[in-house]
């Protein structure tokens, strides 16, 4: 069986986006998912270094897009998550579901979306 | 249309030239629907996350390279005090000690500020870092006893020579022999101009203290820099432009 890579926070969090957007997957759609599904204002530079990171260790890949007007003539770079970014999505979120299981620390309706979540980034994994 | 020049530029030359440009492009197409002073801010803080690896790197190195300079009189003193006495203990080691000490020294005198800026700015298991330490560990014992100088020196050279007939090493060897070539450079040069533009003594200054401190700074700033580029360009695996990266 191939080693699973350990996931950090932010990274999971990057990977879901990505692949929530699928084929729409770039720094900015990355970036406005992030911030609607968590709140969270990441800046450019830590979505790149951490997508980077990730396409080191063959978690995700990139594919440069056309060149747009509205970016003053540069192109998209797309993102795909990769089979082993799935495995370690499934993998770290297995975890937490294991560690979360009897806690009670989770209200119900957070619970649900909670089991959604992971059974998104299982469903994901194996899709 | 915002003018992208030296911004762009700075930011291929900090993140390399296909993250660069499309972390600039993403700032741009999101500045589209936001104020002006929005980009500016997303722009410097963009730049803050790219480079505070490398900024935390070089001011602990610099700090290592000062720490040195306060133990290094020490460690020559304690080293005049028994050379007398060792140099009879073992002649050859003497001989080979004073012929090779002056080299082993300036080696050693890079390592000080190489071997931290590499593991904070490219990490522990990162090839360039691996190569200092062994690097470094081969001239410690410098540090010791006198005549353990030539054995030092001998475990260097080997070291050195096992660098440039590896395939794997010789790469890290290159770029650890250009960026302390390059720092020692500007520094001598640096300290000439000073010396001849003051009608002083070279010898006067001091890279611990005033403008010498000033001097010493800069050229380690520029060996840094070289050394990163170098890291990218030699040490970094390339990827072909443009395609998706499997």
């Amino acid at each position: 069986m191939a080693n699973i890579v350990s996931l950090g926070e932010f990274e999971q969090i990057v990977l879901l986006a990505v692949l929530r957007l699928g084929e729409n997957a770039y720094g900015v759609t990355i970036l406005g998912e992030i911030a609607e599904r968590t709140g969270r204002n990441a800046s450019p530079g830590a979505l790149y270094t951490t997508l980077h990171r990730m396409e080191d260790k063959s978690l995700v890949t990139f594919r440069d897009g056309s060149p747009t007007p509205e970016r003053g003539g540069r192109a998209k770079r797309f993102v795909t998550v990769t089979r082993e970014g799935r495995d370690a999505l499934a993998s770290a979120q297995a975890a937490y579901r294991s560690l979360m299981e009897g806690l009670d620390l989770l209200p119900e309706v957070q619970v649900a979306r909670f089991e959604v979540l992971v059974g998104f980034a299982v469903r994901g994994a194996y899709a | 249309m915002r003018r992208a020049g030296f911004a762009e530029w700075m930011l291929k030359r900090t993140a390399g030239a296909e993250r660069g440009t499309a972390v600039y492009g993403d700032l741009t197409e999101m500045a589209a629907t936001r104020d002006g002073a929005w980009f500016w801010l997303a722009y410097a803080r963009t730049m803050a996350v790219l480079t505070w690896r490398w900024v935390a790197a070089f001011v602990i190195a610099l700090a290592s390279m000062r720490m040195m300079w306060w133990i290094y009189p020490l460690w020559f003193q304690y080293q005049l005090h028994h050379m007398a006495a060792e140099w009879h203990v073992n002649m050859y080691f003497g001989r080979f000690a004073v012929v090779s000490g002056p080299y082993l020294n300036l080696i050693s005198y890079c390592l000080w500020f190489a071997l931290p800026f590499a593991w904070f700015a490219f990490g522990r298991k990162d090839r360039l870092t691996r190569f200092a330490g062994v690097l470094f560990l081969a001239t410690l014992p410098l540090y010791f006893r006198f005549w353990l100088i030539g054995v030092s020196s001998a475990g260097t050279i080997i070291v050195l020579a096992g660098a440039l007939f590896s395939s794997y090493w010789r790469r890290a060897f290159a770029v650890l022999a250009v960026t302390c070539a390059v720092g020692i450079a500007i520094v001598t040069a640096a300290f000439r101009v000073l010396a001849m533009s003051a009608g002083r003594e070279f010898r006067t200054y001091s890279p611990t203290r005033g403008v010498g401190w000033l001097a010493m700074t800069f050229a380690l700033a520029l060996a840094a820099l070289v050394c990163s580029a170098l890291h990218r360009r030699l040490l970094q695996p390339q990827r072909p432009e443009g395609v998706a990266h499997a």
